[in-house]
């Protein structure tokens, strides 16, 4: 009954029961820790923080944590700001996610290529108890979500498609490389995705949303 | 019956006549005794009978504001005429009366040319309110139509899209065939590859289907691991699958999932049927087998606690026999 009293002002547009699937959100920094906020906010609560870094001076701009968290693990100081802010008590996870068996849906906010193609080939690909896999990238003002069943083969071929190597990212300069809104937009797009499949609406396979030209494309 | 017969009159002194009343009763038996009045168009639109002035047209049938104007045009015709008699019978002084009339008919003239430009004015409104109309009229019709065809090109780009796609899926589809009717040795690969996977005893192929039996399933649930035993998955080439539980069915369960061989796949049917569809049995095999690993309490059909824990003397036997 206190969850309905809460989410009054959403009911409408989806239940809180709805939104029972575990979480897992990989990586807690700059799309990580946005999403879990808002996911938090829109009534996820078995969410599930994995990260193995510790919150630096530099992440503060940029990432939800506070002056207070310099130095702290970024999963510990994230589950308790979510706890703060919604009550949610999210698990924190001090480690990596390599090889292991998640149920529920994924969101990636991994860090490099080759953390999102161990995290999918280990962990994600072709898993049944991973009805949604979210795979956010961000570069500077510009954002991109996959949205990905693992078990479809449509699905499956898209987002292999976009993995490439780190070697062929376009270098983006140490102090172009993150900006707050974007990581706002982001999430966003994370919590409408969930909010959709929560709801059984259609999923966007990819979304594309550029804030310096304001442009929000499904291609 | 008329006495005097009727013509038509569309103008009098220069003036339009209203269409109910451009008529004028001709001259004939009952008139015409006096001098006939004839305008500029050589009309008779009246006559005198000595210092009587008649108008043979319906003066007051006219428009209001060009009632005066009428009026004045034909004391200004008629009058000269009747002049002389009045002079006469009244003992008028005629110059005078003919510098009166004069200042009359400039005044009437005047009055013309007022009248003249209140309708220039009033038909150039007349005609911007039209044009604007016009135009207005125009912008709608072509908004509707606009809307009309980008609709119509929507539907078109929807029906390029998805017939792209299909084009796509049908191209990529025909290669795998292609693929698979010219390289039977890639066939012999997908059964090994099927072979290989870690939780696959035995594969076979037998009418119509490809037979699977797995390694006991263990899942975790509520912190304890429970032993579902060994599986018999039948992937069907038209799609159907069928997973039967060889060592640990619960009564008509063989799987918290699974109710007589029929596996409830939830959000995972759909990529299961595609994968079956392109005939790539190891992905299925991948996928099913996670779902026999994953319990979800949300929707399985028979809990998993009445399967036994791992560890327990039964399950250990269904192990050892691994």
């Amino acid at each position: 009954m206190r969850r309905y009293v809460e989410f009054l002002r959403q009911l409408d547009l989806v239940r809180p029961e709805a939104l029972d699937t575990p979480l897992h959100l990989v990586g807690c920094g700059g799309i990580g820790s946005f999403a879990a906020m808002a996911l938090a906010k829109l009534g996820c609560s078995r969410l599930h923080l994995y990260d193995d870094d510790r919150v630096e001076e530099h992440n503060v701009p940029n990432q939800l944590f506070r002056m207070a968290d310099v130095g702290r693990p970024k999963a510990e100081a994230l589950a308790e700001i979510l706890e703060a802010f919604t009550g949610t008590r999210a698990r924190a996870h001090l480690r990596r996610v390599e090889a292991e068996r998640l149920q529920g849906i994924v969101v990636s906010g991994v860090d490099s290529m080759a953390a999102r193609k161990t995290l999918w080939q280990k962990c994600v690909r072709h898993r049944a108890g991973i009805p949604l896999f979210l795979d956010g990238r961000l570069g500077a003002e510009v954002c991109r979500l996959y949205s990905i069943r693992p078990a479809d083969p449509d699905d499956v071929r898209c987002y292999e498609g976009s993995l490439y190597e780190d070697s062929q990212a376009v270098p983006l300069s140490c102090t172009a490389g993150a900006i707050i809104y974007t990581g706002f937009a982001m999430a966003s797009l994370v919590a409408d995705q969930v909010k959709k499949f929560a709801t059984g609406e259609a999923i966007a396979r990819e979304i594309f949303c550029d804030l310096k030209t304001l442009t929000l494309a499904v291609p | 019956m008329p006495r005097s017969s009727i013509f038509p009159l569309p103008f009098a002194h220069d003036i339009p006549l209203s269409d109910a009343a451009n008529r004028a009763l001709a001259l004939g038996t009952q008139l015409g005794r006096g001098r006939p009045l004839l305008d500029g168009d050589a009309h008779a639109v009246g006559e005198t009978l000595g210092t009587n002035l008649y108008c043979l047209f319906d003066l007051l049938g006219q428009q209001a504001t060009w009632i005066p104007v009428l009026l004045r045009r034909h004391l200004d015709l008629g009058l000269p005429h009747v002049l002389p008699a009045l002079t006469v019978r009244e003992d008028l002084q005629a110059d005078r009366l003919e510098d009166r009339l004069r200042i009359l008919r400039e005044e009437t003239e005047a009055l013309v040319r007022a009248r003249q430009v209140t309708l220039r004015r009033e038909a150039r409104e007349a005609y911007v309110r039209a044009c604007q109309e016009r135009v207005a009229e125009e912008i709608r019709f072509l908004q509707a139509e606009i809307g009309f065809l980008e609709d119509g090109v929507e539907e078109v780009a929807r029906r390029i899209a998805a017939d792209t796609r299909r084009l796509t899926e049908g191209r990529r589809r025909l290669r795998l065939l292609h693929g698979e009717r010219d390289q039977p040795e890639s066939s012999g690969r997908e059964l090994e590859s099927l072979q290989a996977l870690p939780e696959v005893c035995e594969a076979r192929i037998q009418d119509g289907r490809i037979s699977l039996i797995t390694a006991p399933i263990l899942v975790e649930h509520g912190g304890r691991r429970y032993c579902l035993g060994r599986f018999q998955l039948d992937l069907h080439f038209n799609g159907d699958v069928r997973i039967l539980n060889l060592t640990d069915r619960t009564g008509l369960y063989d799987h918290p999932h699974v109710h007589q061989g029929r596996p409830r796949l939830g959000t995972v049917r759909e990529g299961v049927a595609k994968l079956l569809g392109e005939y790539q049995f190891v992905a299925a095999t991948e996928v099913l087998i996670d779902f026999l690993k994953t319990v979800n309490p949300a929707d399985w059909r028979l809990p998993v606690l009445h399967w036994p824990e791992a560890g327990h003397e039964a399950v250990r036997g269904v192990l050892a026999a691994t």
